[in-house]
């Protein structure tokens, strides 16, 4: 099997338990007002996800995944979270290319890395367009959440992260502006990397050093902001840009992972917030 | 096919933004790769129905519980899709529920995070709905 083959193919299995795993615990999470349709929903995604991890039909199986996400959209419009349209995208990659011709495998690998390309640059040039990272408003205001207060409350006097979490966001609430310059360099650095580190994976000579860095970042991020589910498939993309197939050596660590999240929902270990 | 999704996928988010500038879309939602990049503050409404009597109008305390699901659509819909949905439902929703009505002025209420100043701020936008009226009307 080449390289770029082996790559695809462990990013699709990884993708499929991550679905699979979303399905799952939000079933579990309201196992007892689980309605029809998401009842059969997950039902679906159990036996897709069972289907493609067996190696069989596989174009037709992330066909299903691509219906299955393109039906979660539209029952769920406008509340749908970005990483159910990424899930769609991919899948329907996954429907379209056979990654068992080169010439498809080529562009079905060009594909995947240009969408974690375009998601995280557009991440970034969102926050600077909308202007609450640089100075710092987005974070401030976002100190109510408590993962957010635990890593950036170090940045901040203790009269600064008093007056900042004494405001209910309620109208007349604020400002929500800091001094600490450590804390600007954060907030700051947060859209500067994003939509530094998107270019830097698209040329070949940066690109080893980019999705290190990346990954790093995400990471990082992922600690705040706990959307777990979301950061295993985004990082699992950005191994893609690896120039070897260490995505391979992800698969079972990923699925233990994703384990642990289900026996969390399941109540067999002490709940951990995440999204 | 693939090439046309891809180019999709990179020219949307810049359109997203417009969306978002121009009609207060939720920058979280519809894959524009926005998430926290903007706080999610909850709107609400404020309704005032206006009478052809000598009472000339007062404003709703509460709604009936009827017309409660026209209002969480209405609010779930605006807080994330913007000033890309008004309230013709809600209004058209009171208007059959109260026939004695002439007309009702639905305010929504958007609290904002003022970029400059840090302040969280009110915005409002009211929407004018007369039962002689086409629909909508909003000042």
């Amino acid at each position: 099997m080449q390289a770029a083959e082996s790559k695809i193919r462990a990013f699709q299995a990884i993708f499929v338990l991550v679905i699979c795993t979303e399905y799952w615990t939000k079933a579990l999470s309201r196992w007892a007002d689980l309605d029809a349709a998401d009842g059969a929903a997950l039902a679906v995604a159990t036996l897709l996800g069972a289907a493609a991890l067996s190696g069989r039909r596989r174009r037709t199986v992330f066909a299903g995944f691509a219906a299955l996400q393109a039906w979660y959209v539209w029952t769920n419009f406008p509340l749908t979270g970005n990483h159910r349209y990424l899930e769609l995208f991919f899948a329907a990659l996954f429907a379209f290319l056979d990654v068992e011709k080169e010439e498809e495998r080529r562009l079905l690998l060009r594909s995947l890395r240009w969408t974690v390309i375009v998601v995280l640059f557009y991440s970034g040039l969102q926050k600077l367009a909308h202007g609450y990272y640089l100075e710092g408003q987005f974070l401030a205001y976002s100190l109510w959440r408590e993962t957010f207060r635990a890593a950036l409350a170090p940045l901040l006097s203790s009269e600064e992260i008093g007056r900042l979490t004494s405001y209910s966001g309620a109208v007349g609430d604020g400002p929500y502006l800091v001094s600490s310059p450590a804390f600007l360099v954060v907030s700051n650095a947060v859209w500067l990397l994003e939509m530094t580190l998107a270019p830097l994976l698209f040329f070949r000579t940066t690109r080893q050093v980019a999705w290190i860095a990346a990954c790093a970042f995400l990471v990082a991020t992922q600690l705040v902001a706990r959307e777990f589910l979301f950061g295993i498939e985004f990082g699992s993309a950005l191994l893609l840009c690896a120039r070897t197939d260490i995505i391979r050596r992800a698969i079972w660590p990923v699925a233990v992972f994703l384990g642990l999240l289900v026996l969390m929902r399941l109540g067999v270990l002490p709940a951990v917030t995440f999204h | 096919m693939v090439h046309a999704a891809l180019v999709a996928l990179t020219v949307w988010p810049a359109v997203h933004i417009g969306l978002v500038k121009l009609y207060d879309v939720n920058p979280w939602k519809l894959a524009g790769w926005g998430m926290y990049s903007a706080p999610q503050l909850p709107s609400y409404v404020q309704i005032t129905c206006l009478t052809p009597d000598s009472v000339g109008s007062y404003e709703l305390g509460s709604l009936r519980p009827e017309l409660e699901p026209r209002l969480e659509e209405f609010l779930l819909l605006r807080r994330h899709l913007g000033r890309l949905v008004e309230p013709d439902e809600l209004a058209r929703a009171l208007l059959d529920y109260y026939p004695a009505i002439d007309g009702v002025d639905i305010a929504v209420v958007e609290p904002v995070l003022n970029a400059a100043t840090g302040m969280i701020e009110e915005q409002s936008a009211t929407y004018e709905y007369r039962r002689r009226l086409p629909f909508p009307g909003s000042v």
